[in-house]
């Protein structure tokens, strides 16, 4: 090998940290490296993807450098290695990268000293009203006075009173009492959100957290700022006073808002899902989670759920309804059958659909409705279906999705296609009116809830919503990432991957898949993208599989 | 997070200063935070409203509280002990509605007592004849006068000023010599900054001189805002080339083209006559381009504070500067790297730079002959109204501060402590003045600090508790409120000697002001709060006795 290929190594530092010498690459926050070395160092102003202002003064450690002899050698101990010449006073952590010779001490008297005081006086002005407020359980400062502090403040004295309930927008609620003035969420708003609308004013003690007059804080991302809020300063109005976090299953998964496909994590109990919060995961969304993605999961709830089988709006059973679809199908030749399938199906469900298209032979009569928007510079995508790069990768639509449904159009039109089967996609959108459905013998529908489709399905299947299934998505950028399942979906509905097997089999005989393990792994035989890899080799934050960026779409502004 | 708003400041410029409109602004109202007028001047700059208003809403002349006050009573330590204050609130009482009365920092009018501010000038130790008339429509008398005293022979700091013609030869002289010539005269000088850190004035402006980058700043800080400290006020409005030439000396050292004195608004005279002199140096094409063929461009400007101690931190000073809200930044990178506008910076106080026509005119070598190995050169003193000769007084380092006691003709009243170097200096006994020489070291070692060397007595009839109060609603009162043990600790601690002077049945914990003290000074970010713990355990310490009733007497370990 030679070595002009190699990639520019990263020069380690040897750094000593509570007694023991590591490396570390260069450029590596103390904080951070403390963190590697598994010595977690409290903080609350400090967030790895903002400035680091220094003003908590909570992340000190002893720090050190190498004592040098008067023609700058290091001295040397028994141990062969460096001494260090310690600073006498605390450092802090976060705003210092490692050097080499650094010596670093994360639990000293002195260290253990100047954070219990730190906390005590960060206690003096809390209202101390834990069991009202939504940050109780996930409160850096309840966990940090329990871990590193002494538990209370000896300072009982009168507390600063400062304003409750202020709204700084239609989403987010500031407690000014609970704020500690770390700044986390005025960064966040100027570095990465890019709206300055948080400042601070007055001075000392007088110190708050203001939004401008006249302004509000109504950014997509300003939610952001309640996840990275340590205390319960800022809160939630769609989750507070809702449901306490401990009582939270926490179910990691995507979002399927646009192609960015953001990790989140679903906090749900007894079915019910109370809040969406952004999962850290720096090959996509670092992070952070716009407000538009995390706050959409209510209709996953609404109560027009499809959650039994029709025929021709009567409910069937579920094997009454496959075999009437099946039928429906086999009495028609393939010319007279389209396919709508949809840019929000998981690869597993894409993979049966190509299947099911196999069986009908019917090679070129389908077609994904293709979903665009603008993207926002930050982590909304122009392509708002979630899975664009799978239907592509799997062959339910050409590089242009949406390019043959004029075919279907001109088909329903001419009377050249009888019978569209659509996979969750309302076909009015489509291009096609109320009028052309009315003209087809049959419309096989799978799908969550009503739309403008649904009333001219004559098989009606329910299906599940993402939150209430497993499988896998690629997104914009060739990563394959995994869905999981939070909450059961309602009634008879199935899971989709399900409802498309039974179909194939009733349509063209079995086909030997059990657990959707045998579909990735079926996939995976097909399609080299999946070889090797499995539901659960793809881990929680997923894996590049599509090297080259696919083009998104266009915007859709041009109709 | 102030990368980009530096940035945005330094599209303006120097010229067309962010922070100034926001003076300018006050000006008319008393205050900028006026949310149209937040709003306009951010969007001069392209900030945000709420970095203008966050800015505006700092400055205690600026903020909305100010609107309507025309007369500003100075609260400072001087004016506090020489328990003038309550009698001059009175008699402005008759003049002035109880809300158009303010209050202002120390006026540098620690000499005399009785300071406040009318009209953009300053008074001090006026007679109530005098007061009436003044704000009967008459002028006053708002001349400033006070010793000058050098125990030095020749003076240096304080000798005659000989003309700008004479004054400036050196500078001439050095403009055709070579920069590494005044790097090795700099560090043979030892000058040591004189704003309080004692800092090696050669590594500093080396280290600018270093620094990559076309353009680069000099500033000065002269915003003294240590009550009792009329140092810089004495060099800026009695010896105002002096600082001037330092500034002119560091940038055609480190290649900076412009040159600027962040003056406290507290101080309108220096601000004047600064302005004048550098008018004058202009005239006598000493500042512009192309400087004397040299080819060294050179443009100085002032700009005036807007009431906020923490200004003096030279962090915070530069982000004021450029219209953000002074708080202090971490370091590094050091203004050296990093100062201005992001750019690299030479800061220094007025004093330092003062310093640097003796180094050139006495030589490196010279100059460090005066003072001590340690400390070198000479050191200015200000004096308060409690001393029999109160003024300015030019020593050399190392000279014993009895001496300067004995040349001030000792104390007019009985005294009991001084402290030395600001809020944030040490609380010196009387029984200790004869252990201490003038010089960062003995001060040191005796575990008080000679900072800026500011002197403001403690009589023996002013309570210590009270005078401990002071300290920590001075720090309270001027945190930034960045860090959270400044602003969290003074304010507590304030309130805990207001509550155990005012209810008899209470004694403070002494553990418990121990760790407060303890964790201030340990962990806060800055000088400030890291500093205001030293006078007060000093108190603790040598006043114990006097203290007693407050405290608690059990000590208990936490």
């Amino acid at each position: 090998m030679s070595t002009e290929t190699a990639a520019p190594a990263v020069p380690m530092v040897n750094v000593q940290i509570d007694g023991v010498w590591l490396q570390f690459p260069k450029g590596t926050r103390v904080i951070e490296a403390c963190g590697q070395a598994q010595k977690f160092i409290p903080r609350y102003c400090y967030h790895p993807k903002l400035s680091s202002p220094g003003n908590c003064r909570m992340c000190m450690v002893e720090m050190g450098m190498p004592k040098m002899t008067p023609d700058r050698k290091p001295v040397l101990g028994a141990d062969g290695k460096p001494e260090i010449a310690w600073i006498p006073r605390p450092q802090i952590s976060c705003a210092q990268d490692v050097a080499e010779g650094m010596g670093i001490r994360t639990g000293s008297p002195m260290v253990e000293e100047a954070r219990k005081g730190v906390l005590e006086f960060l206690l003096i002005n809390h209202p101390l009203d834990c069991p009202i407020c939504d940050q109780a359980g996930e409160c850096r400062l309840q966990e940090f006075s329990v871990e590193f502090g002494q538990g209370e403040s000896r300072f009982l004295d009168e507390k600063v009173k400062k304003p409750k309930n202020v709204e700084l927008g239609p989403r987010i609620t500031l407690d000014a009492e609970r704020c500690i003035l770390c700044t986390r969420c005025i960064r966040f708003m100027k570095e990465v959100a890019n709206d300055d609308v948080l400042g601070i004013v007055e001075r000392g003690s007088f110190n708050s957290i203001a939004c401008h007059p006249d302004r509000i804080l109504d950014n997509n991302y300003s939610l952001n700022t309640v996840d990275i809020c340590p205390v319960g300063a800022l809160t939630s109005n769609d989750f507070r006073f809702k449901m306490r976090v401990w009582f939270l299953k926490e179910t990691k998964t995507i979002d399927v808002n646009c192609g960015t496909g953001a990790n989140i994590i679903i906090g749900s109990r007894e079915n019910t899902i109370y809040r969406i919060t952004p999962r850290e995961n720096n090959d996509v969304n670092g992070v952070w989670l716009p407000d538009s993605h995390r706050l959409n999961f209510k209709y996953v709830a609404d109560e027009r759920r499809l959650t039994k089988p029709t025929v021709k709006g009567q409910p069937v059973d579920w094997r009454t309804a496959t075999a009437i679809a099946a039928e429906i199908l086999k009495a028609h030749t393939a010319e007279q059958l389209w396919l709508v399938a949809s840019g929000r199906q998981t690869n597993e469900e894409l993979f049966l659909t190509s299947r099911l298209i196999d069986a009908l032979e019917i090679e070129k009569q389908h077609d994904i409705l293709p979903r665009t928007g603008e993207a926002d510079g930050l982590l909304i995508a122009a392509d708002r279906n979630p899975n664009t790069t799978g239907a592509k990768l799997i062959g339910l639509c050409t590089s242009k999705p949406g390019s043959r449904l004029k075919k279907l159009v001109e088909g329903v039109r001419s009377g050249a296609i009888k019978t569209v089967i659509t996979l969750g996609e309302d076909l009015t959108k489509c291009g096609l009116t109320a009028d052309d459905l009315k003209k087809l013998d049959a419309i096989i529908a799978l799908d969550i809830l009503p739309n403008q489709t649904t009333p001219h399905a004559t098989v009606l299947l329910p299906a599940s919503a993402w939150v209430e299934k497993r499988g896998s998505m690629i997104n914009v950028k060739g990563r394959l990432q995994r869905l999981n399942r939070a909450v059961a979906a309602p009634g008879e509905a199935h899971d989709d991957w399900e409802i498309l097997r039974d179909l194939i089999a009733a349509v063209s005989g079995s086909n030997g898949l059990a657990v959707i393990e045998d579909v990735f792994k079926a996939m995976a035989a097909d399609h080299s993208e999946f070889a090797g890899l499995s539901l659960s080799k793809i881990g929680d934050l997923g894996l590049p599989v599509v090297t080259e960026k696919t083009p998104e779409p266009e915007p859709a502004a041009a109709n | 997070m102030s990368e980009n708003l530096s940035a945005l400041s330094f599209r303006k410029s120097a010229d067309k200063n962010l922070f100034e409109r926001m003076v300018e602004a006050a000006e008319k109202t008393g205050t900028a935070a006026a949310p149209e007028t937040a709003r306009a001047l951010g969007e001069e700059s392209l900030f945000g409203d709420a970095i203008t208003l966050g800015a505006v809403s700092f400055y205690d002349f600026l903020k909305k509280e100010n609107e309507g006050k025309k007369v500003f009573v100075c609260n400072g330590s001087a004016c506090l002990t020489a328990g003038t204050q309550d009698k001059l609130h009175d008699a402005l009482g008759r003049s002035f509605k109880h809300e158009e009365i303010g209050h202002i920092c120390c006026l540098g009018r620690c000499h005399q007592g009785g300071a406040f501010q009318h009209e953009g000038r300053n008074f001090s130790g006026q007679s109530d004849a005098a007061l009436g008339e003044l704000f009967s429509g008459g002028t006053g008398d708002s001349e400033d006068r006070y010793e000058v005293v050098s125990h030095l022979q020749p003076a240096q700091l304080t000798a005659p000023f000989p003309g700008v013609e004479k004054y400036f030869t050196p500078f001439r002289d050095l403009l055709k010599k070579d920069r590494d010539w005044l790097a090795g005269e700099l560090k043979d000088s030892g000058l040591r900054g004189r704003g309080g850190a004692g800092f090696p004035l050669h590594f500093k402006w080396a280290g600018c001189r270093a620094s990559e980058g076309k353009v680069k700043y000099i500033v000065c800080n002269a915003d003294e805002g240590d009550p009792g400290a009329y140092i810089d006020k004495y060099l800026m409005e009695q010896r105002p080339h002096s600082v001037l030439l330092g500034m002119m000396v560091a940038g055609w050292f480190a290649g900076a083209e412009v040159g600027i004195l962040y003056i406290r608004a507290e101080y309108p005279d220096s601000i004047r006559i600064v302005d004048a002199a550098i008018a004058e140096l202009r005239a006598a094409g000493l500042l512009g381009k192309n400087i004397l063929g040299s080819g060294f461009n050179f443009e100085l400007k002032t700009i005036k504070g807007a009431g906020a101690y923490i200004c003096g931190e030279e962090t915070a000073l530069l982000a004021s500067i450029e219209g953000q809200r002074p708080e202090v930044r971490v370091r590094p990178p050091f203004p050296t790297v990093e100062g201005l506008y992001r750019k690299p910076t030479i800061l220094n106080n007025v004093e330092t730079f003062s310093n640097i026509h003796a180094v050139l005119t006495l030589g490196g070598k010279g100059y460090a002959k005066i003072g001590t190995a340690q400390s070198t050169g000479p050191k200015l003193l200000s004096l308060d109204s409690h001393f029999a000769k109160p003024g300015i007084y030019e020593v050399a380092m190392g000279t014993p501060l009895a001496d300067v006691v004995a040349l001030a003709g000792g104390f007019r009243t009985k005294v009991k402590a001084i402290q030395v170097g600001g809020p944030l200096g040490g609380i010196v006994p009387v029984g200790k003045i004869g252990e201490l020489t003038v010089d960062f070291e003995s001060f040191k070692k005796a575990g008080f600090l000679l900072g800026h060397a500011g002197v403001v007595s403690i009589p023996e009839s002013f309570p210590m508790i009270e005078y401990i109060q002071h300290l920590f609603q001075f720090t309270a009162d001027e945190s930034c409120g960045k860090c959270f043990p400044c602003r969290l600790g003074s304010t507590r601690g304030a309130e805990l000697v207001a509550k155990a002077r005012s209810d008899s049945s209470y004694q403070i914990d002494r553990t418990l002001i121990g760790d407060l003290l303890d964790t201030m000074e340990l962990t806060s970010l800055c000088a400030l709060g890291g500093g205001v713990p030293l006078p007060i355990k000093n108190a603790l310490q040598h006043f114990e006795e006097e203290l007693r009733p407050f405290l608690s007497s059990a000590p208990e370990k936490r």
